[in-house]
């Protein structure tokens, strides 16, 4: 077992190396570059050489990709081409901000969806599944832009409860409340379509195990219902959903982008997209490097996870 | 079971509620701030260092230029110098600068100054040349030769041809005067740390969140009302307008069109309009077939509705667009009639061309950019207006990076574009997009479009400095235009701000420059 | 058992919309329809129940009816197709990747985890970028980054089922790989396969949504239901209707899926709780 983390955490390397090569070669091979963005449509051809001969972009592609691999080995990821300031710095900061949005939709949608597809699991056709089904898929129906805006003109236009956009207020608040305050909405709008996938694949995965033999055994050995639910069934069933929750993890960290433009939010999606628009390759290259590790990391939690759940699971 | 409350619990305990729901969901306005929604958040805050209009609408707050416009018009009057003058050979320009104005961090404004800002962009022996990038020193500057300090208040900039315009390149942000001290001591960091002669200086930056300036007590020009302006980025047009309503900030540009109207009936806000200098067009390959016959351009420009275009989409945020040159200034031909409506006369006019059943083409359109306004919708409309005439067209829509890469190849047949002059001096509009020296991929005249007669015109105008001499140059070359129609030209943008009462003194300025230091707040 | 008569009787239900919805998709041509294509901005915005039009008309004022049939073309197709390639490439690849071990187990994990790792909006632009925008090349970047939560997902079960004693039972007997794998491994991933592509379908065309709020899907103007939502976002405030109309319509499809699926694991499940 310890073998195998120490191989999983070794196996980091060429996965993230991977991840580079892939995120260098998509950005700089795709038409249009930073000089080109940043001239706009002024750009006479002399600007444009002389721009790009200082942003280093006229140099073979393998030579801009191992300089700028070097930095990284020594922990250095550059500098903004737009914003001049360090990559790393910048990128961790965002981070930050998309973590507690995430970790917060995360978690409303993980307790959420498992109640809901517990309580549907044990009492499949009645109107409680029908009507738990029927709102939650009409969360996932919906685009995050639409839910976000219509959340935002209910509770903040309209009843004035919460602030309408950004993490924290323009002046006073940096307080926990005011942090609270401007999460709700976000991370509602965020949790709305996972809790549906969680929910629903918590409802199928609780009927198969509750049509097995061995409930039909704990029923009969006369143990209570909650006992026999949770503690037999539920946790048998968390391996799919323990994968779900493990995969929406990843997605709404690198792209919560969305939810980021429509709430103003300050994250790492939305630092990223800007990037990608504005072809600033250092931002957009650390961002992904980032969001990469943290994503392995997470897929290698779940791994372990399983073993957890069911022992039965071994690996070589 | 008992709660056990007793009379100073339970005291108590209301107390702290009430605190805390008088907390409220957010805090009372402290008098003097100034709090303003912007579309995007700025790069950085070195005008010279960067292209976008939100880092130049909040950097220019920060620093100044010799020569400046006033807060209605994109006439040149004097800025940080109070009076200059002009070698007969149009070569030489000398500045007196103002005396006793002092940079933010207490150092003076003199000629050494002026000459930092300027030849850091510019000469490569410079120390703080490569403290940074300077995308527009060359277009700007490309034609000065050196600069040279006369005495702590003259300054001459020499250049290597004479240029009428040089005077509105001094206006400009690549112009903006830096304390040298500053950006010798902050160095590559320096655009988070600007520091200039302007009414605020910075204060602090949280990024994607907040930036922060506050007002110059030392201002030399008025006393600034405003204690501090807070820069709020809120890229979702409806969060943006949610946040005005809500009085989560205090003033917004970027308002979309549709919003428009239900806003101008709100009691609680102020609109305000104000044509921009900058011109939206549908631009043809002047060199392609069927592109290459006037009779077909020109029947292009019968055929697209523009009067559709501004009150349907644009919703007023728009004004039909004659020619290339704003309507009002010096440059504007009063006499010029624009391309009317006319679907029949296009018809007959491309029956002439030899298309009496029309032709195929794509229309390239870039899904957003700087100065686009709403391109998809705008082309949609023009599509189908062109469809009623027998020339289909399918629309071929691109990310704005892609987009500007395209245009470089020449194999565009329609292409929608917009630019954004600045100021008024017809050369910055009229020649990088109109005179044939300036074809893609050297330089923007992506129409590829060439004429003698105008390019003899434009050239003479930019040397001769007498404005009434080049105002009629550029009238007979308007009236080239309008004829040969190398584009249909569509709209001019009108920008719109949107205010809380609170907001007093504020005016939109044609160059899209946000002057919020002439607030006062109530 | 009256509770299953129920369930299935809805299932049913659910089954003809589904086909009305596929039927009125193919037959848009033949249908007595306005042209969804037609620009016509002095009507535009209409609400429903206007007269011509019965569901409004959008911001160029086309009308929506038109719009939403022909869009389900599109968006049906878009939909359904990258979920099922989707979901073919990640279940082959998690099978793969959870029942064998050593270096097939390694490197088809880790390529996913690359792929997975990679941030979807980049990669959507990249193929975009390169391959031009238009449908066809948008679906090809949502299926690419579609098939991993498969992979992830039946990689997980398999690990547990392969270490059951029916399988090693079967193994003791003789069976190949691939017998145990279909007859053994593959029945325990029908349930959760199915809800999940009963949700990705919705889900997908949700992305085509997203990729057109970024300007990088179908080209106008072509109707589909993910673009109608993405433009329309404007106007949430304003005239919900061009919003609202397409999110139901994806709706509908959504939950009449998802019946029909709980009703497809109830019935090929013999042991299922449902029952």
């Amino acid at each position: 077992m310890r073998g195998y983390i120490a191989r999983r955490l070794l196996l980091l390397v060429p996965v993230l190396l991977g991840v580079s090569i892939v995120v260098f070669m998509v950005l700089h091979l795709s038409p249009g570059d930073p000089a080109e963005i940043m001239l706009g449509s002024q750009a006479t051809q002399e600007d444009l050489a002389r721009l790009r001969l200082e942003l280093g972009l006229t140099e073979p592609l393998h030579v801009q990709y191992l300089r700028w691999m070097g930095h990284v080995l020594r922990g250095d990821l550059g500098r903004s081409l737009w914003m001049k300031r360090p990559v790393l710095e910048e990128v961790l900061r965002r981070f930050q901000a998309t973590l507690v949005l995430t970790a917060s939709a995360l978690l409303l949608s993980t307790l959420g969806g498992i109640a809901l597809g517990v309580a549907s699991a044990m009492r499949p056709h009645s109107w409680l599944d029908r009507v738990s089904a029927v709102t939650s898929l009409f969360g996932a129906s919906m685009p995050v832009f639409w839910l976000g805006i219509v959340l935002m003109v209910v509770f903040s236009l309209w009843l004035g409860w919460l602030p309408a956009s950004g993490m924290w207020a323009s002046y006073g608040g940096g307080d926990l409340r005011d942090l609270a305050a401007h999460l709700v909405l976000p991370a509602v709008t965020l949790a709305a379509a996972s809790m549906t996938i969680i929910a629903r694949l918590t409802r199928s995965a609780m009927l198969d195990i509750l049509g097995q033999d061995y409930i039909r055994t704990a029923r009969a050995k006369g143990l209570v219902e909650g006992s026999v639910v949770f503690r037999h069934g539920l946790k048998n069933a968390l391996i799919p959903i323990v994968t779900v929750v493990g995969v929406q993890a990843g997605y709404l960290l690198g792209g919560a982008v969305l939810t980021e433009t429509v709430f103003a939010w300050p994250g790492v999606g939305l630092l990223m997209v800007q990037g990608i628009l504005a072809r600033d390759f250092p931002v957009v290259q650390g961002c992904v490097l980032v969001i990469a590790l943290t994503f392995v990391l997470i897929n290698l939690a779940v791994d372990l996870l399983y073993v957890y759940l069911d022992p039965r699971i071994q690996y070589e | 079971m008992r709660l056990g409350i007793t009379k100073s619990g339970a005291v108590a305990w209301l107390a702290l509620t009430m605190i805390a729901l008088a907390a409220g969901p957010g805090a009372a306005q402290p008098a003097g701030t100034l709090v303003v929604g912007l579309v995007a958040e700025p790069v950085n805050l070195d005008p010279p260092q960067v292209t976008d209009l939100n880092s130049i609408r909040v950097g220019r707050r920060i620093v100044e230029t010799l020569v400046t416009f006033p807060d209605e018009s994109t006439q040149v009057v004097p800025g940080l110098a109070e009076s200059w003058t002009i070698s007969k050979d149009g070569l030489q320009y000398t500045f007196k600068l103002r005396r006793g104005i002092t940079f933010h961090d207490g150092t003076p404004l003199n000629a050494e100054a002026v000459k930092f800002s300027i030849e850091r962009q510019i000469n490569p022996n410079h120390p703080a040349y490569k403290l940074g990038k300077y995308p527009f020193a060359n277009y700007f500057f490309g034609n000065v030769k050196a600069v040279e300090v006369l005495s702590d208040e003259r300054v001459a900039f020499l250049l290597n041809e004479p240029r009428a315009s040089f005077l509105a390149v001094l206006t400009s942000s690549a112009a903006s005067i830096v304390s040298p001290t500053a950006v010798m001591k902050w160095g590559p960091d320096y655009p988070s740390h600007p520091v200039g002669t302007g009414p605020f200086r910075f204060a602090s930056w949280d990024r994607g969140q907040r930036v922060v300036l506050e007002k110059n007590p030392g201002y030399w020009k008025y006393p600034v009302k405003v204690e501090r302006v807070i820069y709020r980025p809120i890229v979702e047009d409806q969060a943006r307008l949610t946040e005005l309503l809500t009085g989560g900030v205090d003033l917004i540009v970027g308002v979309p069109a549709d919003n428009v109207s239900p806003l101008e009936k709100n009691p609680k806000i102020t609109l305000l309009k104000q044509v921009g200098a900058h011109v939206w067009y549908l631009g043809m390959n002047n060199q392609k077939k069927p592109f290459d016959d006037k009779r077909v351009r020109q029947a292009l420009n019968y055929a697209v509705n523009k009067d559709a275009i501004v009150n349907d989409v644009l919703k007023g945020t728009g004004s039909p667009s004659r020619g290339p040159v704003l309507p009002g200034t010096w440059g504007a031909d009063g006499a010029l009639k624009a391309y009317p409506y006319d679907p029949d006369r296009a018809k007959k006019l491309l029956a002439e061309a030899g298309y009496p059943n029309g032709f195929t083409t794509t229309l390239w359109v870039p899904e957003s950019g700087s100065g686009m306004q709403a391109p998809v919708a705008m082309s949609t409309v023009m599509q189908s207006n062109l469809k009623a005439v027998g020339v289909n067209v399918s629309l071929q829509t691109m990310e704005w990076g892609a987009y500007l890469a395209k245009l470089r190849t020449k194999e565009q047949e329609l292409f929608a574009l917009s630019w954004m002059a600045g100021t008024e001096d017809p050369d910055m509009v009229m020649y990088p997009l109109l005179h044939s020296s300036q074809w893609t991929p050297v330089g923007p005249n992506r129409a590829l479009y060439k004429n003698a007669r105008f390019d003899a015109l434009l050239t003479q105008a930019r040397v001769t400095t007498d404005q009434a001499k080049r105002a009629q140059l550029y009238k007979e070359a308007q009236r080239i235009l309008i004829d040969d129609a190398p584009w249909v030209f569509v709209d001019h943008e009108i920008q719109i701000a949107a205010l809380t009462k609170r907001v007093q003194g504020f005016k939109l300025h044609p160059s899209f420059d946000l002057r919020v230091e002439t607030i006062s707040l109530k | 058992m009256n509770r299953r008569l129920a369930g299935n009787r809805l299932a049913v239900v659910a089954f003809f919309v589904i086909v009305a919805a596929v039927g009125a998709a193919l037959l848009a041509p033949y249908l007595p329809l306005s042209d969804p294509d037609t620009v016509d901005t002095p009507n535009r915005l209409k609400p429903p129940l206007t007269a011509g039009h019965w569901l409004g008309t959008d911001e160029f004022g086309r009308d929506l009816l038109a719009r939403l049939i022909w869009g389900a073309r599109v968006s049906l197709v878009a939909g359904a197709v990258t979920a099922a390639a989707a979901m073919l490439i990640g279940v082959v690849l998690g099978v793969f990747g959870g029942y064998y071990t050593g270096w097939t187990e390694t490197v088809v994990m880790r390529l996913t985890d690359i792929l997975m790792a990679f941030p979807y909006i980049l990669l959507a632009i990249a193929i975009v970028a390169g391959l031009g925008p238009g449908l066809r090349n948008a679906m090809i970047a949502i299926t690419i980054v579609g098939f991993p939560i498969y992979t992830r997902l039946v990689r997980g079960i398999v690990l547990s089922v392969r270490e059951r004693e029916f399988v090693e039972a079967a193994r003791a007997l003789g069976s190949t790989d691939r017998l145990i794998l279909a007859r053994h491994i593959v029945p325990q991933l029908l349930s959760p396969v199915v809800v999940a592509f009963s949700l990705d379908v919705g889900a997908k065309i949700l992305a085509t949504a997203g990729l057109s709020f970024l300007g990088l899907g179908t080209q106008p103007p072509t109707a589909d239901w993910g673009s109608m939502l993405a433009t329309g976002r404007q106007f949430v405030i304003l005239s919900p209707h061009v919003v609202l109309l397409p999110g139901l319509a994806i709706f509908v499809i959504v939950l009449a899926l998802n019946l029909v699926g709980d009703a497809l694991r109830d019935l090929l499940d013999p042991r299922t709780y449902a029952r």
